[in-house]
């Protein structure tokens, strides 16, 4: 076959899809929020999940903190990287539980994306640094329950935790950076999805 | 455009160029869900789209456009798509006769099997050569380079001979 038979198939094929379509202009006509909507409330969620976890982080280390309760150079950072946790989902509080966004205005829904990204704008820096500590807290303990590496009394053992720590910083900033860029590019987006479907409802038909 | 332009047109040029968005559509989403997802998309980028308009091009080459870059993306994201999103319940198109399309011609499906297994790209250039667009055309519709479009085309003619070559007509 060449590219000329395929040419004609493809013709006579739309020839008869010509006739056989019909525009649904009413849906056009109600520009649907479905996208935008499944989109956001998958970061929301995203987010809520993340703010649950800084608590259960934070009982973790503290469970941890309690078994080596008299050893004070692995107890304190556990305690600090718990507080830490704790602090983040306090923080985390402020955001809005999802709602139904169908059933409120879209300048209502818009908002409700902009606080959303101002929140996430704000919380990025100090986010990505307290699950840093909260690594490096759990990290000696980690290495002694595991490995039985006791970092505190063997040289080589701490230069192992030093070289660990700034491996899980390196990460954790360039997996932070990415998922960040990722959120900010998404919601903007969604942003100017409801604008336009805004510009087009007040249009009139 | 956007502001001198008004819904009721925006629908007559969706309406007057539906074969073009109904064929980049089924061509690249074959699941009848992620095709709603699709025509949902290519009309929001179709309005936002249209304040960029430029009346020196084609309007059915500005549509082209717009459409095949939606449905390339969505085709990339389309594997993602399992992350509990629901589709849209109503799609854009309505057929004449729904029944028609399980009574496909063997051409037709033998049409369509070969496009679909093109890659993103190789199934917008074939559209494109399909719907009589020369290759500077295409080039400039998909921005890629006419060299390259020319390569793709050979590639294409290649594996329609070899697909053809092996199976009865």
């Amino acid at each position: 076959m060449e590219l000329n038979d395929l040419k004609a198939f493809w013709n006579e094929d739309a020839d008869k899809l010509s006739n056989r379509i019909n525009l649904n202009e009413k849906v056009i006509g109600e520009m649907k929020l479905e996208n935008v909507v499944n989109g956001f409330l998958s970061f929301l969620n995203v987010s809520l999940w993340g703010r649950n976890l800084a608590l259960v982080y934070s009982l973790i280390s503290v469970v941890c903190a309690l078994f080596v309760w008299h050893e004070y150079q692995y107890s304190i950072p556990l305690l600090i990287g718990a507080a830490a946790m704790l602090w983040s989902f306090v923080h985390h509080l402020s955001i809005e539980e999802p709602k139904d966004y169908f059933k409120i205005s879209i300048v209502e829904f818009q908002k409700s994306i902009c606080k959303f990204r101002i929140h996430t704008a704000r919380a990025k820096k100090y986010d990505t640094s307290i699950v840093i500590v909260w690594f490096l807290t759990l990290l000696p303990l980690c290495l002694r329950k595991i490995f039985g590496m006791d970092v505190y009394d063997n040289t080589q053992y701490l230069i192992a935790l030093v070289v660990l720590d700034v491996v899980v910083v390196v990460v954790m900033v360039l997996f932070s950076r990415y998922i960040y860029k990722v959120y900010d590019r998404e919601l903007k987006a969604a942003e100017s999805h409801l604008a336009e479907i805004l510009t087009f409802e007040k249009t009139s038909l | 455009m956007n502001t001198t332009i008004d819904k009721e047109e925006f629908i007559r040029i969706i309406r007057e160029n539906r074969r073009i968005i109904y064929k980049i559509v089924y061509t690249y989403c074959s699941d009848p869900d992620d095709r709603k997802d699709l025509e949902q998309e290519m009309l929001i980028q179709l309005w936002q789209s249209l304040k960029n308009y430029d009346s020196n091009y084609r309007l059915s080459t500005w549509l082209y456009k717009v459409c095949l870059n939606v449905a390339i993306s969505h085709y990339r994201k389309e594997k993602k798509h399992t992350d509990g999103r629901e589709s849209l319940d109503v799609s854009i198109f309505k057929m004449a006769d729904e029944g028609q399309d399980e009574i496909m011609s063997e051409r037709t499906q033998r049409l369509h099997t070969f496009i679909n297994q093109l890659d993103k790209l190789n199934k917008a250039v074939i559209i494109l050569h399909l719907e009589g667009h020369s290759h500077k055309e295409t080039a400039d519709i998909l921005g890629i380079s006419e060299s390259n479009v020319g390569t793709k085309m050979h590639r294409i003619k290649n594996l329609l001979k070899q697909n053809f070559s092996t199976t009865p007509n």
